[in-house]
Parts: structure tokens; C-alpha cells; sequence
């Protein structure tokens, strides 16, 4: 004789393990001021958003990833019932499970539940909400019956998220954010590397969230002079236009570029050029040839005249010479002449700092390396010869300034 | 001092005022601004920041005239400094991080506030960062159309100014 019973899905837990984000989610909260609680789901959430979860590609490659779920029980003759979940989008359908009940809770209270069919590592960087239609059936019954629908928002990135962010200690302010993750995930959708992502991310600053350049006095507005990137404001600014507005300076730029790559597993940190300062002299930075300032129409220079006291960049690796660099700040001159006319716009991306740091000054055109400095600097000592790296701000934690 | 902040002074001919100012030695204590003190501009929010070795207390402001868009901000950030010459200091600290190698003086520009100020280049004034006593004002506009941030400079400046003693 079937058993007859009623099996009821009450929570899910994908954070099961804060100590883990091999075999589970990895520990993130909604923004600076409010965490995520774990189980993510609880019976009565209806929206994705309300039950949100992430995962790193690199770190679940070749793992078994687990949820865990809680089910209340009812029956008069049977302790077991088969669960399953049709849907799951990228994390796939949930394979029949049988369970067991201590009276009216599943035991264990959270079940474990192996994800057999997710394709997580499969298209690189993406945000996706997902459905899982909860069947079950008693013990002895052929037949299917519907539990519900449960409905989550699932972020994948490229790898484990790097400085500021942090999966240890958790909770923690500093642990990745969903509000952020929901736009560095659609910035950066389908990319499977470090640096398109990057590059990706670098492009959607400089051209798609109406920012515009601090024309006169390259101030910083997102980064206060504790050396905090002020991610809830520029959130702000993001959903609603207001913020602290969109005037931002180099500094803004690198922070924003390094914060958001860094978030889906880039390694960058801001870091700077200058002119190398001897003594107490008078430095004017380094003189530039024209650039085109994010949010600017064209070529041209600030209102101050061609020339930095510093710049800053998302830089990869040591910030040196060789190494590559993201700024979404400032497009360069592309063309076989990066100090005249005609202007072929290269937004500098992946671009490695100096291809020839020592060449001789000035250089001859045509000029045709993918090189940054000497696409920014004037042609001459007191530009390209006075732009060198400096490394990041004393404050800014390495260059992977902390979010508030 | 790091040799960039020397160049830095330098460039601001710093030795040139700092520490001259004015009534040196007058030392403003627990200075805030009340949601009622600037009648043309409404307080929307105000927040402490983390202050430095040069600081008592650091509180940042938003502010939007009175009778625009709610959405036009001006964001100011009061130093209240343990000196004028913390203030002074802490200027130059500030502008260092400004990619401008230098900022026009604003009596320049038309502007007579604190004790030593600087504004920023061009017709617009979005942005003016002014030392008055031991106190330094930094003031930023949230847009290049403005709104303008002049008359909020003024109206702080008196405040700081007739800041009731004790001081």
C-alpha cells in the first residue's frame, strides 16, 4: 500500500559552507549595510533577487557543488518521500533524491543536494535567474506532485574575488556585494579571461554610465582622502543618476575599473604614473599630447593646458614597464602618429605601459607600438621622458581601495 | 614630508602662506553646519569620515540649493583640524591627489573666502577648496553645469567666521 504524505520545500541553503566556495557559493552580501542570510531562500520569497547566490568558475571546475534544503513532512504511515527539481538553468535540473523525515523535518534538517547537471563553468561571466519546479512522491507512488517554484539570482565569475573583496572573515563589509555584482556581471557577460573582462569592464566605464571628466581639476569624487572608494554612492549614481553625481577624475576611474574587475576575479590594483620628483623641485607632472577625457567629444586637453601631476590606471602585475594596464579614463591616440592629427581613438586597454622605456626622445613617426605612455605623453623629456611609474597611493590599501 | 609632497608645496607656494594666515592661532572647536544655518540650500545628509593625524573630525555634507532639483547636489567636506597649520597641511594633502598640477588662487577668480583658497580652472565654478583658521573646506559640485558652489563657499565661510567662542 503507497505511503500518503505531503512534502513541503521551506528553505535552501547555497552558502552552506562559509569556509568553502569549492563545492558551494561563496560568501557575498547585498552592499556595505546589509548581509545576505543564509539559508538564501526561505519559504515566502518570491523574487530572484531575494535569493541570490554566486560562484567562481575556477575554484567549482571539477568540484561536486552542493545546495542544502530544508522540507516539512506530513504523513501518517511512511518516514521517506523522492524529491526533485525540474528547471535550474545553470545550475540544472535536481536529480530524484530520496528523504528522510523526522517527523515533520527532513533529516538531516538540510539536506544535501548535489548539483549533477549545473553548467556553471560554461560561458564564462554572467548573472541568471533561475526557477526549480519541486516535485515529490511518496514512497511506493509512480506519479509526480508539485511542491512550488523557487526562484533565485545566480552570479557567476571567472574566479574567487580578488582585493578589496574578501570571502574571509564572513560576514564582513568587505565580502562581495550583489548590488555590485549585478552590474560587473552584465558589464563583463560571456567573458571567459581575466583580461577581457577587465576590458570589458574598462569599455562600459568609459563609454556607457555618462561619466564625465573632471575638466577643472581632476579632482577625485568617489574616493574620499581616507582612501575609501565610496561604492554606495557610485551605486547610487548607477541606479539613480544622483550619487555624487558623474564628474570623476582618473583616480575615480581606477577605482572603479579595479573594483568591479576584481570583483569577477581580475587581478588589478590603481596604480600611478608621474614625473619622477627630485628634492623639493616645482614638478608640473608631465606634459601630454591631446587625449580625449572620458565623456569629453574630442581630442583636446584639460582646462588647466596639456599636462598631469599624476595619472592612474588599473594596472595588472608589478605596474611596470611590461606590464599591462586598463584605463577608462582617457582614450588615446591610436594612430601612426599619437602626437598630430588625425586622432584614431584606442581606448587602453590591455595596453602594456611602455614597450621601449629608454628609447631616445623624441620618437619618430611612424610610431606603431601598442604602447601606452607614449600615446599619453607629449613627445618630448618633459612628456613621455617625464611619465614614469610611481606605484599606488599610500592609502589605497595596494591600490585595492576599500569600499564603503 | 615625502619628496612628491615637497613638490607639491612647491608648485602651491606653500611656504609663502601657510601658517601666516590671519589669526593664526584662533582654534574652532566642534564646528557642524545645522540644516537651518543656509537658508538657500537644503541639508540632505551628513556623514563622519575617518580623520587623520591632522584632524579632530572630518564630517561630509550634501547639500542642494533650496529651490532646485533635489538631484543637484554640492558635497562638502569639513576638516576640522587640530591647527591652522593642520589645515594648511591638510590642503596641500588634498590637492595632491587632484591631477591639476596646480589650482588658480580664487580672489583670481572673484571669490573671497577663508584665509587661503583655490579654485578650479575655468568659467564654471564647480569646485573651490578654501582654509579658514584651523578649519578646511573642500566643496565640489556633482556636475559640470553646477550647480555652482561660490555662494555655498561664502555662506560656510561665514559661518566658520562667527563660529561662537569658545573656541
Amino acid at each position: 500500500m503507497p505511503c500518503d504524505c505531503t512534502v513541503n520545500v521551506v528553505a535552501i541553503s547555497f552558502n552552506h559552507d562559509p569556509l568553502s566556495s569549492t563545492a558551494d557559493a561563496l560568501n557575498v552580501r547585498r552592499n556595505f549595510k546589509d548581509t545576505i542570510p543564509v539559508p538564501e531562500w526561505t519559504a515566502g520569497k518570491t523574487l530572484p533577487e531575494e535569493s541570490p547566490a554566486a560562484y567562481a568558475i575556477a575554484e567549482t571546475s571539477g568540484q561536486t557543488i552542493t545546495i542544502k534544503a530544508k522540507f516539512t513532512f506530513s504523513s501518517a504511515n511512511c518516514s521517506q518521500a523522492e524529491v526533485r527539481a525540474d528547471g535550474g538553468g545553470i545550475l540544472g535540473a535536481i536529480a530524484p533524491q530520496t528523504v528522510t523525515f523526522s517527523g515533520p523535518v527532513s533529516a538531516p534538517e538540510f539536506v544535501p543536494m548535489p548539483l549533477h547537471r549545473q553548467i556553471i563553468t560554461n560561458g564564462g561571466i554572467r548573472v541568471e535567474d533561475i526557477a526549480w519546479n519541486w516535485q515529490y512522491r511518496c514512497s511506493g507512488e509512480e506519479s509526480w506532485r508539485p511542491i512550488e517554484t523557487t526562484h533565485h539570482r545566480i552570479y557567476v565569475v571567472l574566479e574567487r574575488p580578488k582585493r578589496p573583496w574578501q570571502q574571509q572573515p564572513f560576514p564582513n563589509n568587505q565580502n562581495p556585494w550583489t548590488d555590485a555584482l549585478e552590474y560587473a556581471c552584465v558589464w563583463a557577460c560571456g567573458k571567459t579571461t581575466r583580461d577581457d573582462a577587465a576590458a570589458a569592464i574598462t569599455e562600459r566605464v568609459n563609454g556607457n554610465l555618462g561619466l564625465t571628466y573632471d575638466v577643472v581639476s581632476g579632482a577625485p569624487h568617489y574616493v574620499s582622502t581616507d582612501g575609501v572608494f565610496e561604492l554606495t554612492r557610485f551605486l547610487d549614481y548607477l541606479k539613480t543618476g544622483v550619487g555624487f553625481g558623474n564628474i570623476v577624475g582618473c583616480t575615480d576611474c581606477a577605482a572603479i575599473v579595479t573594483t568591479f574587475s576584481n570583483l569577477v576575479g581580475c587581478d588589478l590594483h590603481a596604480s600611478r604614473m608621474a614625473r619622477e620628483v627630485v628634492g623639493n623641485d616645482d614638478p608640473i607632472g608631465f606634459f601630454l599630447t591631446p587625449i580625449k577625457a572620458i565623456g569629453q567629444p574630442g581630442f583636446g586637453c584639460p582646462n588647466w593646458g596639456c599636462s598631469f601631476r599624476f595619472h592612474e590606471v588599473g594596472w595588472t602585475g608589478g605596474a611596470d614597464d611590461d606590464d599591462p594596464l586598463f584605463d577608462a579614463c582617457v582614450v588615446v591616440n591610436g594612430g601612426s602618429d599619437p602626437w598630430a592629427p588625425p586622432y584614431t581613438a584606442l581606448l587602453p586597454v590591455e595596453i602594456v605601459f611602455s614597450t621601449n622605456p629608454g628609447a631616445p626622445l623624441p620618437l619618430s613617426v611612424p610610431y606603431t607600438a601598442h604602447s601606452y605612455k607614449e600615446r599619453l605623453g607629449a613627445n618630448d623629456a618633459a612628456g613621455i621622458g617625464s611619465c614614469q611609474p610611481i606605484g599606488p597611493w599610500g592609502n589605497s590599501r595596494n591600490g585595492r581601495r576599500l569600499v564603503r | 614630508m615625502t619628496e612628491r609632497e615637497g613638490s607639491v608645496k612647491a608648485s602651491y607656494r606653500f611656504a609663502e602662506w601657510a601658517g601666516r594666515t590671519k589669526e593664526v592661532h584662533r582654534d574652532i572647536r566642534h564646528f557642524v553646519i545645522n540644516s537651518n544655518d543656509l537658508e538657500k540650500y537644503t541639508l540632505q545628509e551628513h556623514e563622519d569620515l575617518p580623520p587623520s593625524d591632522r584632524q579632530r573630525r572630518i564630517v561630509r555634507y550634501i547639500f542642494n540649493p533650496a529651490d532646485e532639483d533635489a538631484r543637484r547636489r554640492l558635497i562638502a567636506t569639513v576638516f576640522e583640524c587640530h591647527s591652522v597649520r593642520d589645515a594648511h597641511e591638510t590642503l596641500i594633502e588634498v590637492v595632491a591627489h587632484y591631477m591639476a598640477p596646480y589650482l588658480p588662487r580664487c580672489e583670481t577668480k572673484g571669490l573671497e573666502v577663508g584665509d587661503i583658497c583655490f579654485g578650479g580652472h575655468g568659467p564654471v565654478s564647480i569646485n573651490v577648496i578654501f582654509a579658514r583658521f584651523n578649519i578646511l573646506i573642500e566643496l565640489k559640485s556633482t556636475s559640470l553645469d553646477g550647480p555652482e558652489v561660490d555662494e555655498l563657499a561664502r555662506g560656510i565661510d561665514f559661518l566658520i567666521v562667527n563660529w561662537p567662542p569658545p573656541f
